[in-house]
């Protein structure tokens, strides 16, 4: 017990760290690189170090006792496409740091609250579902898979905080088959203790993400989006049973 | 029309426009929780009771109150007691 209060300690101390010292310095990549490059260049570059950062988080600061483990099935696959994860602690969001595309989160309101983080997600352009109307962010959705930027989502809305997987919302695959944009199921397991939801307390052990084949338009162009969003759900849920079985 | 008839057009609609599996709807199912619709569904499955009964539903008061399957079967036999909803549905 008291090795883990340690390795908590000295992760979070890490992390508290890390972040004073890489946000400045995010700050002057950005700025500093403004005047030469265009807006769209600009958040290529900001989203870059952003998940940059992302990897230091979850594969270097707990490398003592918190691996991660990612296994991409499809490694070939060219954005845009949107993914979709089940979600069930509050490090899923830095667990997309494994994504080797450019990528924008769909979140919730409060991690776009937290301090420096959420700061830096909001310059990034994650999109917060709940605060703009759907056709809104339809809208800036569609956008962001023109300019080739991929969209990942946990439609769940919310942290299962278990091994229990919640009903998905609907938005992301009625934006997929309009847009008839690729999507691909994400599985995280391992996690539900990193930290455990209403807790920022973390267990050692290993946490698997592993990102399954995209569905194509040709594989759901004869569902409407209600079925979609069932069948990347069942994909999920039956990865997750083989997983953890 | 029957009340029997009614649920199972009710029932109809989730089997065909939702792919719900008939062992699922069973009255006490939350169209939300158990059913797995969201808020952006229920367009979609007004718009579907709306074309399987022939009858305008969306201005009706009662439709925000709904929350169970049970509760859909219930409104659709209100609407066929109250004479509204077309003879060839």
């Amino acid at each position: 017990m008291i090795k883990k209060i340690w390795l908590n300690f000295q992760l979070y101390l890490l992390f508290f760290l890390f972040t004073c010292v890489y946000t400045p310095l995010l700050a002057i990549i950005v700025i500093g690189a403004r005047p030469f490059i265009g807006k769209r260049r600009m958040m290529k570059l900001f989203r870059f170090v952003i998940a940059f950062y992302g990897k230091i988080v979850i594969r270097v600061l707990p490398w003592l006792w918190v691996k991660v483990s990612f296994n991409d099935r499809e490694p070939q696959l060219t954005p845009p496409y949107i993914v979709i994860c089940n979600h069930r602690a509050a490090s899923d969001p830095f667990l997309m740091a494994v994504l080797k595309h450019e990528t924008v989160q769909v979140v919730n309101k409060w991690p776009l609250r937290l301090p420096l983080l959420g700061l830096m997600g909001r310059l990034s352009g994650c999109l917060s579902v709940n605060e703009m109307p759907y056709a809104d962010f339809n809208a800036k959705v569609k956008m962001l898979l023109e300019e080739g930027v991929c969209v990942a989502a946990f439609p769940e809305g919310t942290r299962s905080g278990s091994r229990q997987m919640g009903q998905f919302h609907g938005a992301m695959f009625r934006i997929a088959v309009e847009a008839g944009v690729p999507v691909v199921p994400m599985v995280i397991t391992g996690n539900e203790d990193k930290p455990k939801k209403g807790t920022l307390w973390l267990e050692p052990g290993v946490i698997c993400v592993e990102k399954l084949p995209a569905l194509t338009a040709q594989d759901y162009h004869n569902k409407n989006a209600f079925c979609f969003k069932n069948q990347v759900r069942d994909i999920i849920a039956s990865q997750i049973q083989k997983v953890e079985r | 029309m029957t009340e029997a008839d009614a649920k199972r057009m009710v029932n109809e609609v989730f089997t065909e426009s939702f792919e719900i599996e008939p062992a699922r709807l069973v009255p006490e199912a939350h169209i939300f929780n158990d059913l797995g619709l969201d808020s952006l569904d229920i367009v979609d499955l007004v718009v579907a009771l709306q074309k399987k009964f022939s009858v305008t539903i969306r201005n009706d008061e009662r439709v925000r109150n709904i929350r169970t399957l049970g509760d859909i079967h219930n409104f659709i036999i209100a609407l066929g007691q109250e004479g509204q909803l077309d003879k060839k549905a």
